[in-house]
């Protein structure tokens, strides 16, 4: 998530990271890390064990020994949300940071070599990204068993075309501009040029898409863990808490409405950082005129 | 130095039609020698400098350079790195010349640490002698890019291409995208380093008035033949083909002393336009 | 001279986020008057035509007055701008400026009412040819990727030249084009300059482009106009340091020197430069007062903003602002 944070200036006219995200930018970004804090705090900040039952009290109200009250076999809401925001953030971090570490070179390898690499690997990601994400997960959690690592590593894949798509489209751009054709003609090699070059010069366009990326990736990870397919009951996920029926069916939404809450408020705000982070950004200077 | 010959380039286009953007073209530069390419746009001056450079592969033809072919891309690193010190390349744009992110200073080391200079010691020295030799201050060589202007950027290109220390330089439009002032001041340095190193250059440009200033023979395109060769003063002062005559005549009437040249009033038709392209 | 064309009066630009582009900038412009403005990089001279046009980018700051036909130019364009309506404009890129989908008859006959078209048709026919267009005909059904920058920019100004202006703002309208077809746009331009009576802004980098077409010229540096005089006696008589070392920094096709007499440094914008003349610090000729207050334009026929401008014929000196 700090990987948003690494904003490099633009091309010909540097904007400051300030100027970049204005106000509502910096309240998102304060809010997204707030959630980070409070996820990695987890153990700490948590008021009770995840798990610790309290039979006597169920469904209560709540209260100053708990704050959001408790479920159906009195468990504290606020531990539970606490602790499941470790996985509910974690798992997009995690479908981010795989689809980027792949994304990223197949990118730059289509945009380097061009041609019929270019070719080919533009058709087998048209195919990744004609499959919908959750079908990816459902086919991976039918192959192996339901659970965190098959959820995210299909979501990874199904994130690779959007990560490999803005990179080869951005590396393009540098490709053919003078620079790194002087560099072509010094003699250094593809994979140096590659890395050292035009990789630093892209990254801001494609971090942008980050967090997007994973307010995307949280929301698909909750679909999955409430449908019962990613993080399993009673572990305390975002989406197992929206799930927990019985909950619902005696009347008593509030953890659902709470574990909504933090959904919504994370993707929102990541979805606004996102924006700040794309809007202005200087596209990578077109191809100047040959011949 | 550098002689190319029956040098052809062809672009396919739709329909099996293609278009000849160069088609067969000789020439050579001697040690220390400056021969200009002029022509307007669509003559195939820069596709034959990107081809000479190996930026593009010819359709066919031959591109020797110190007695090597390097008509075909270099593949090996070795191939890559002994091709490098044979020639290098200035280009027109000086905003997309430079890597945005690395200062002056560093693109030369990163270079002259590609080319075996090893030693850090030797390397720092080195990159300062480059500066000094096409004038810029060792505060400049450590800033980056965005702070420098157009000129000072242009200097460092060409710096860069020194840094190998090739025996030829590819000049495509190199002073073109600069103010007069500035435009003075690199074409200046041009000669010096030429002076100072007897680097050949062939100098890709559609500015007549550049040519006179700094080039020993001009070869003049258009639509990817040669039209018309020899030595500057030759060509400049007796125009021998058609096109190169109206290509001279064009040219706006230096306006000092009296009143400038009236417009002149030639008002010629234009070709009709094409079917599709 | 009757009340002139275009008026700029103590025009002063700021851009959000940069500064001063323009200062202090007054010129006056006859009616059927061609004059030119040239300097480099930074002078200002495509913001100056911006302001005239009421193009200036979001956030822009104007002050000052520009009149223009007796009537003062609103800041930027409204919808319907009837001051600018008699104003033309050509740009450096036609292409840009036009719509790839749209065929070229349907772009020079947009604004005339789709019944009054056939009527209108001979007209614009003869004009395409009198742009050295062939095969007008033919050409209203081109779409504009069909056809080469220098038709293009031939076609911007025939649809300029419909609207029948009385001013056309030309921008650096043949930087992008060949020497061969340059000749020729410049040649048209001139031409019907002089059998409509339109007056022409010529914006250019290139001195020797201007001296060729324009009555007068303009010199622009950081933001101010340095000299202004007739374009005959600019050449013959360039007075301002700035000037007298742009006009030796061409290279000649005529000889070679032995060396261009190149201005160190590079060109700066207004925002730039300090309280003094803004090329001082370029200058071989400048004292130490240049560097302390920006010196006034001087001069009425041929006006120079310089503490140590080379003395003209002698003339009157300090008259204020000038009416060029």
């Amino acid at each position: 998530m700090t990987l948003a944070l690494a904003l490099p200036a633009g091309r010909s006219r540097p904007r400051r990271a300030r100027g970049v995200l204005g106000p509502v930018g910096w309240t998102a970004l304060v809010l997204v890390a707030a959630m980070v804090l409070l996820a990695a705090l987890a153990p700490w900040l948590a008021p009770y064990p995840v798990d610790q039952q309290d039979l006597l009290h169920p469904y209560a109200g709540p209260s100053p020994a708990h704050w959001l009250g408790t479920d159906a076999t009195g468990r504290d809401i606020l531990s539970r949300l606490l602790w499941g925001a470790r996985t509910s953030l974690g798992g997009p971090a995690l479908v981010v940071a795989l689809s980027l570490a792949v994304g990223l070179p197949t990118g730059l390898l289509a945009a380097w070599r061009g041609g019929l690499v270019d070719a080919a690997l533009a058709r087998v990601l048209d195919v990744v990204f004609a499959v919908p994400g959750i079908l990816i997960a459902v086919l991976a959690v039918a192959v192996f068993e339901p659970g965190l690592t098959p959820a995210v590593l299909a979501l990874a894949v199904a994130y690779l075309p959007y990560v490999a798509r803005t990179t080869r489209a951005a590396a393009r751009a540098q490709r053919d501009l003078p620079y790194v054709e002087a560099l072509e003609l010094q003699g250094m090699g593809g994979l140096r040029i590659c890395v050292r070059h035009i990789l630093p010069n892209i990254l801001g366009v494609v971090l942008a898409q980050v967090p997007v990326a994973f307010a995307l990736a949280l929301v698909d990870l909750a679909s999955l863990s409430f449908l019962g397919l990613a993080v399993q009951a009673p572990a305390a996920d975002w989406g197992v808490l929206i799930s927990d029926t019985s909950a619902l069916l005696q009347g008593h939404p509030e953890q659902a409405v709470y574990a909504g809450l933090a959904i919504v408020t994370t993707v929102v705000a990541l979805t606004f950082l996102g924006d700040r982070l794309t809007e202005g950004r200087p596209v990578a200077r077109a191809r100047k005129e040959k011949r | 130095m550098l002689t190319v010959s029956g040098l052809r380039k062809e672009f396919p286009g739709p329909r099996g039609s293609g278009t000849v953007a160069v088609a067969g073209l000789d020439l050579h530069l001697d040690r220390g020698e400056c021969l200009a390419i002029v022509g307007e746009s669509g003559s195939g001056k820069s596709t034959t400098a990107r081809m000479i450079a190996g930026l593009l592969a010819p359709t066919a033809g031959r591109v020797v350079l110190d007695g090597h072919d390097v008509s075909r891309p270099a593949r090996r690193r070795r191939d890559r790195l002994h091709r490098a010190r044979l020639l290098q390349m200035v280009f027109q744009d000086p905003y997309a010349s430079l890597d945005p992110r690395q200062s002056p200073g560093d693109a030369l080391a990163e270079v002259l640490a590609l080319h075996g200079v090893r030693d850090r010691a030797e390397r720092t020295a080195r990159v300062r002698e480059l500066g000094e030799a096409v004038g810029l201050s060792a505060r400049q060589l450590e800033s980056r890019p965005a702070e420098l202007s157009g000129g000072q950027r242009q200097r460092v290109a060409i710096a860069r291409a020194l840094a190998p220390r090739p025996p030829v330089i590819v000049l495509d439009e190199a002073v073109s995208a600069l103010d007069v002032s500035i435009q003075a001041q690199v074409v200046n340095l041009l000669a010096d380093v030429r002076a100072a190193t007897d680097t050949a250059y062939l100098f890709i440009t559609h500015d007549l008035a550049v040519v006179r200033q700094v080039a020993d023979r001009v070869l003049v395109m258009r639509a990817g033949d040669v039209v018309e060769q020899g030595p500057v003063a030759q060509v400049l002062d007796r125009p021998a083909a058609p096109y190169t005559q109206r290509l001279r005549a064009a040219v706006p009437p230096r306006s000092d002393g009296a009143r400038p040249g009236a417009v002149p009033h030639q008002v010629e038709r234009n070709t009709p336009p094409c079917e599709s392209s | 001279m009757t009340s002139p064309l275009l008026e700029i009066g103590d025009v002063v630009v700021d851009l959000p986020g940069r500064g001063t582009v323009l200062r202090d900038i007054t010129l006056a412009m006859a009616s059927g008057e061609s004059l030119g403005l040239v300097g480099e990089s930074g002078a200002g001279k495509s913001m100056l035509a911006r302001a005239v046009a009421g193009l200036l980018p979001a956030g822009a700051a104007r002050l000052g007055t520009i009149r223009f036909d007796g009537a003062p130019l609103s800041r930027s364009r409204t919808g319907r701008d009837g001051a600018r309506r008699r104003l033309g404009m050509v740009f450096q890129d036609a292409r840009a400026h036009l719509d790839p989908r749209q065929r070229i008859g349907d772009f020079l006959l947009e604004t005339t009412p789709r019944r009054a078209r056939p009527a209108r048709l001979p007209e614009v026919l003869a004009l395409l040819d009198r742009v050295g267009l062939a095969e007008p005909r033919r050409l209203l059904d081109r779409y504009p990727d069909q056809l080469s920058g220098g038709m293009l920019q031939r076609i911007m100004i025939a649809s300029v030249v419909l609207a029948d202006p009385a001013l056309v703002l030309a921008d650096e309208p043949t930087t992008a084009l060949d020497v061969t077809t340059q000749a020729e746009v410049v040649a048209i331009l001139d031409e019907l300059r002089r059998e409509r009576g339109t007056g022409l802004l010529f914006i250019s980098h290139d001195l020797d482009l201007a001296a060729q077409l324009c009555d007068r010229i303009a010199v622009l540096y950081a933001g101010t106009v340095q000299e202004v005089a007739a374009a005959g006696a600019l050449a013959a008589d360039p007075r301002h340091p700035y000037t007298r070392a742009l006009f030796a920094a061409r290279p000649d096709i005529e000889r070679r020197l032995p060396r261009l007499p190149a201005i160190a440094g590079h060109p700066v914008a207004a925002y730039e430069s300090g309280a003094g003349c803004a090329f001082a610090p370029r200058c071989d000729r400048a004292v130490d007062a240049c560097g302390t207050a920006l010196p006034e334009l001087v001069g009425t026929e041929h006006a120079v903003r310089c503490l140590v401008a080379a003395p003209p014929a002698p003339a009157t000196r300090r008259e204020g602002v000038t009416r060029c």
